[in-house]
């Protein structure tokens, strides 16, 4: 028989009138003007708060909550005008765990969400007016991954990106496609802006549509066609380097250790000194640089 | 349009999710020891289905504490019990899921401040959150200093919070910088990728200070210009290039310095020399021929 689990909270919730909440934590006066807190607000304007607001016990005197978690859904609530909200009354007095635990849906998990919601017969202006996005956001999201080949689709599935970057993605053939989602996912960049250069570094050969002119108002043929050689060119030495390039900090980290020790040796500097004096002021330069591939003494012997 | 629904404990195996969510598997770990150790901090949200079998649930919110119910052995869960359509069951657990703000370090942090404001000390916060009362206690000494940029990386996991504290301990003096990305090493607490990760910050924060605006991150605008895709190209392409360079420099100084140390190991006097003040303890890299440890 397994452990039974601690319950942390009260066996019943309570409505109670908002101004009997004390919020124990400031909201940033700019996050009113978030997209999210709109989103937030709009989705309680249609399906109301959902899960219970968590308070403690009333304090003995003034009769108020202390609010644990839902600060944002209570500023929504008070937005809109409602009176009262369901609470819970927790049988601690911390935020942290509630707040630790939002588990942020990746963009391709969103994805597969709202295909399943689709195909069950929800009708999209419904999803639409609760999430406070565009009926053309949802059909974006919707098509997320159309003509994303398979190995794509698992090197993001843990990432947020919005769908333009997909929608860029699409329109190179499949290598392509692999090669450019590996490169956003070591530059850690996923924003559209860099979808569209890597597309437009694309050779017209590796389009998912050979025939299609890429057009791109503003840059000349010669600097897409120049834009493609140096990426290209950069991004295989890029992949070489990546893979030693921390084995060699981590020497050259141990090696700069020894040299220190070398240096605050008085009977050993001075031997350096005066029989190797430039490995010595080689040495030194190493020593003094302020970071390990700062361009200090090493260049001038390269 | 709030509601009060009756909390009743139901079993598992009657509810159904209509909408699985996948979940990275270090997260959903996270969240079992957090139940096993805190306890079911809210109910689940369901809503009730009879059919010719009995009473079955439909899952509104709470698969995550409701598989780590699962392993953790339990055959039943608290749920909150609301009613509504297979439609708005739908509606209502994509709004759970996507109309939620992710709390950033700060806010998250924020909850441990007020806790400490209002009386409890580091190890009773620590009792309460599961946390270890050493990373609260350095934590709230972080935050305390205003090094919010530190503070960021320690709760994201990317750098040990003694090597933030270290760092935080030096001011802006570089020379001791160095000394405790070197002693970190030395230690064992540091390596490979993570050394890199804080070169990286440590970069960072010379650069653009301590401090560190949550909601800068979130600006940049949607449209797509000629001239913004080539900004865009252009930056990565130069970091890519700086990297290069980087990692090519590293590299030169690394076979200048073992080249140097071949050429001073010929030297018999300075052999002797470092034995005799006792520095002949090579790392490997500069000792190839003898795989580092001590010189005969």
């Amino acid at each position: 028989m397994s452990e039974a689990v601690q319950i942390g909270f009260e066996g019943r919730a309570t409505e109670l009138a908002l101004e009997r909440l004390l919020p124990t934590r400031t909201v940033h006066p700019e996050f009113r003007k978030t997209r999210k807190f709109a989103q937030i607000r709009a989705s309680i304007r249609e399906v109301g708060i959902i899960e219970p607001l968590i308070i403690t016990q009333a304090d003995p005197a003034s009769g108020l909550h202390m609010l644990l978690d839902g600060h944002l859904r209570l500023l929504a609530a008070r937005d809109l005008g409602l009176e009262r909200v369901t609470c819970l009354v927790s049988r601690d007095d911390e935020g942290y765990t509630y707040n630790k635990r939002v588990n942020r849906l990746a963009t391709v998990q969103e994805h597969f969400m709202i295909l399943r919601a689709l195909e069950r017969g929800v009708p999209e202006e419904r999803l639409a007016k609760a999430l406070d996005i565009k009926i053309e956001s949802i059909r974006r999201k919707r098509d997320l991954l159309d003509g994303i080949c398979e190995e794509v689709i698992e090197m993001l599935k843990d990432r947020n990106f919005s769908p333009d970057v997909t929608r860029q993605l699409k329109k190179m053939k499949p290598q392509r496609q692999i090669e450019c989602a590996d490169l956003m996912c070591s530059m850690n960049n996923f924003s559209v802006h860099y979808a569209s250069a890597l597309l437009a570094a694309t050779p017209a050969d590796q389009l998912a549509e050979p025939g299609t002119q890429k057009r791109f108002r503003g840059i000349s043929t010669a600097d897409l066609s120049r834009m493609e050689q140096e990426m290209s060119l950069v991004q295989s030495r890029f992949k070489l380097i990546e893979q030693s390039y921390g084995n060699d900090v981590l020497n050259m980290v141990l090696a700069r250790g020894y040299l220190v020790k070398l240096l605050s040796n008085k009977a050993v500097a001075s031997y350096l000194q005066r029989r190797h004096p430039e490995l010595h002021q080689e040495f030194r330069d190493i020593v003094n640089a302020s970071s390990l591939d700062d361009s200090g003494g090493i260049a001038k012997v390269a | 349009m709030s509601r009060k629904a009756p909390i009743r404990d139901i079993p598992i195996d009657h509810v159904d999710i209509l909408n699985p969510r996948e979940r990275n598997q270090k997260v959903f770990q996270e969240l079992v020891q957090s139940i096993r150790l805190l306890g079911l901090k809210k109910p689940i949200t369901v809503t009730a289905r009879s059919t010719a079998a009995g009473p079955r649930y439909v899952l509104v919110c709470g698969q995550g504490r409701m598989e780590a119910f699962k392993a953790l052995g339990q055959t039943k869960i608290p749920a909150q019990v609301i009613e509504a359509s297979d439609d708005e069951a739908f509606v209502m657990s994509l709004v759970e899921n996507i109309a939620r703000h992710t709390p950033r370090t700060l806010e998250l942090l924020e909850t441990i401040r007020s806790l400490r404001k209002r009386g409890h000390d580091v190890s009773a916060i620590a009792r309460k959150t599961g946390l270890d009362h050493k990373w609260v206690g350095g934590m709230l000494d972080l935050l305390e200093k205003g090094e919010q940029r530190l503070v960021t990386a320690v709760e994201a996991g990317r750098i040990p919070l003694a090597i933030a504290a270290a760092i935080a301990r030096t001011g802006d003096n570089d020379a001791a910088l160095q000394e405790v990305m070197q002693g970190a090493y030395e230690s064992g607490t540091l390596r490979g990728a993570k050394l890199l990760t804080v070169k990286r910050l440590i970069e960072d924060r010379r650069r653009s200070g301590k401090g560190y605006n949550r909601l800068s991150a979130h600006k940049g605008g949607r449209q797509l210009t000629s001239s913004a895709l080539v900004r865009a190209y252009n930056q990565e392409v130069e970091r890519q290039k700086l990297l290069i360079r980087k990692a090519d420099l590293v590299q030169q100084r690394l076979a200048f310095v073992s080249g140097a140390m071949g050429r001073l190991l010929a030297d018999e006097d300075f052999v002797n020399l470092l034995r005799a003040e006792g520095l002949n303890t090579l790392p490997a890299t500069l000792d190839p021929g003898r795989k580092g440890g001590e010189l005969r």
